[in-house]
């Protein structure tokens, strides 16, 4: 969501989710211009290039017409990731099956590309690139999720489908990861 | 880097960059981050890799174009329950309609429910007959252990085709006639 946009209208997803459904449309652009970026970034982060749009768009158009399945314990922003993910993983099985891969395994699913790649520029963002590779899709998508959205570990856990604990074991092993290939 | 031992401490530090910590918890952190120099590292490079965080642009208007519309939302949260509802309605039914059935077969089963009356034979003490019991043959066998079957069909083995005692009135038993059970 955009500073000007947020600033237009304070409301909380669950106001604005009670707004979308007593019809006031506006309520639902505010929802999406808050959290569309986020889920694009999750998204991208997670290696996905291709069709990214239509992966958010799907996002939001399977939560929202799920809304009533909002129980709240989590962020409606978590919520949102975990959906994300689903479709990710969802995609990426058909792939698969489309090039006749036999084995299908979730530990996997999310591919090994370089996180920014046609991000970075300097060297240091270059090393910090090549470090990110190198960690496990599971460590990528936690220290992804921690660091740039910021969620607590209990929102990771719901989001990746793990434990806090193991979610945090995750994250200091991607940091150490990191700092070891920054260090060589 | 070296590593910083205060594991609670990193623990906090992706709460710091995002500043999500109450006011004196966020002192206390800054705090050891001024100390630490483990930590100030550690702190800047999460601050680098945020930085680097893929900027995406997103089509807000396309993607709120596409969302079900309220009441369509609702309508399918609803018959999505509602046919659950009928499922669970069609699957009771269907039940109670062959519970009825069983029960209007129930007394003529029991009427012609087989029942074998034998003594138990005691292998331990070389075949000797220990006293009479009956062996119900028909609709309980299914609950039986391995051990009972085991022991049944030991019975069943060493029975005589004559009863050796008279059968219990209040069950029926087997009756053969033209050569039908």
């Amino acid at each position: 969501m955009t500073d000007a946009i947020r600033s237009r209208d304070e409301r909380g997803d669950l106001e604005l989710i009670d707004a979308w459904r007593a019809g006031d449309e506006r309520a639902a652009t505010l929802l999406v211009s808050r959290h569309a970026p986020a889920v694009a970034r999750f998204v991208v982060s997670c290696g996905e290039r291709e069709e990214v749009d239509e992966l958010v768009q799907d996002t939001f158009v399977r939560a929202f017409g799920a809304l009533d399945g909002f129980r709240a314990d989590s962020s409606l922003r978590t919520w949102l990731f975990t959906i994300a993910r689903r479709l990710l993983l969802d995609r990426r099985r058909a792939d698969r099956r489309r090039r006749d891969r036999v084995q299908i395994d979730e530990a996997d699913a999310v591919t090994e590309v370089d996180a920014l790649d046609g991000v970075v520029a300097g060297e240091t963002e270059r090393r910090i690139g090549q470090a990110m590779a190198r960690l496990s899709p599971k460590q990528r998508e936690v220290f992804t999720l921690r660091v740039t959205e910021g969620l607590t570990y209990k929102d990771i856990a719901d989001v990746v489908g793990t434990t806090e604990g193991a979610a945090r074991v995750h994250y200091h092993n991607a940091v150490q990861t990191i700092k070891e290939f920054l260090d060589d | 880097m070296t590593e910083c031992p205060n594991r609670e401490i990193r623990d906090l530090l992706p709460e710091l960059l995002h500043g999500a910590l109450d006011g004196a918890t966020r002192s206390r952190v800054e705090a050891h981050v001024a100390e630490c120099v483990s930590c100030r590292e550690e702190l800047a490079l999460l601050r680098q890799v945020q930085a680097l965080a893929p900027r995406v642009r997103v089509d807000v208007a396309r993607i709120v174009s596409a969302l079900p519309a309220p009441e369509l939302a609702r309508w399918r949260a609803w018959s999505s329950h509602a046919w659950q509802i009928a499922a669970a309605v069609v699957f009771m039914a269907a039940g109670g309609t062959l519970v009825a059935r069983q029960m209007r077969r129930a007394p003529d089963a029991d009427r012609t429910r087989p029942a074998v009356v034998a003594s138990t034979y005691d292998s331990a003490v070389g075949g000797t007959a220990t006293g009479d019991v009956e062996l119900s043959v028909g609709y309980d066998y299914s609950e039986l252990t391995d051990a009972q079957l085991q022991a049944l069909l030991k019975d069943v083995e060493h029975m005589s085709a004559v009863p050796m005692a008279e059968p219990d009135a209040s069950v029926p038993a087997v009756t053969v006639t033209n050569g039908g059970v």
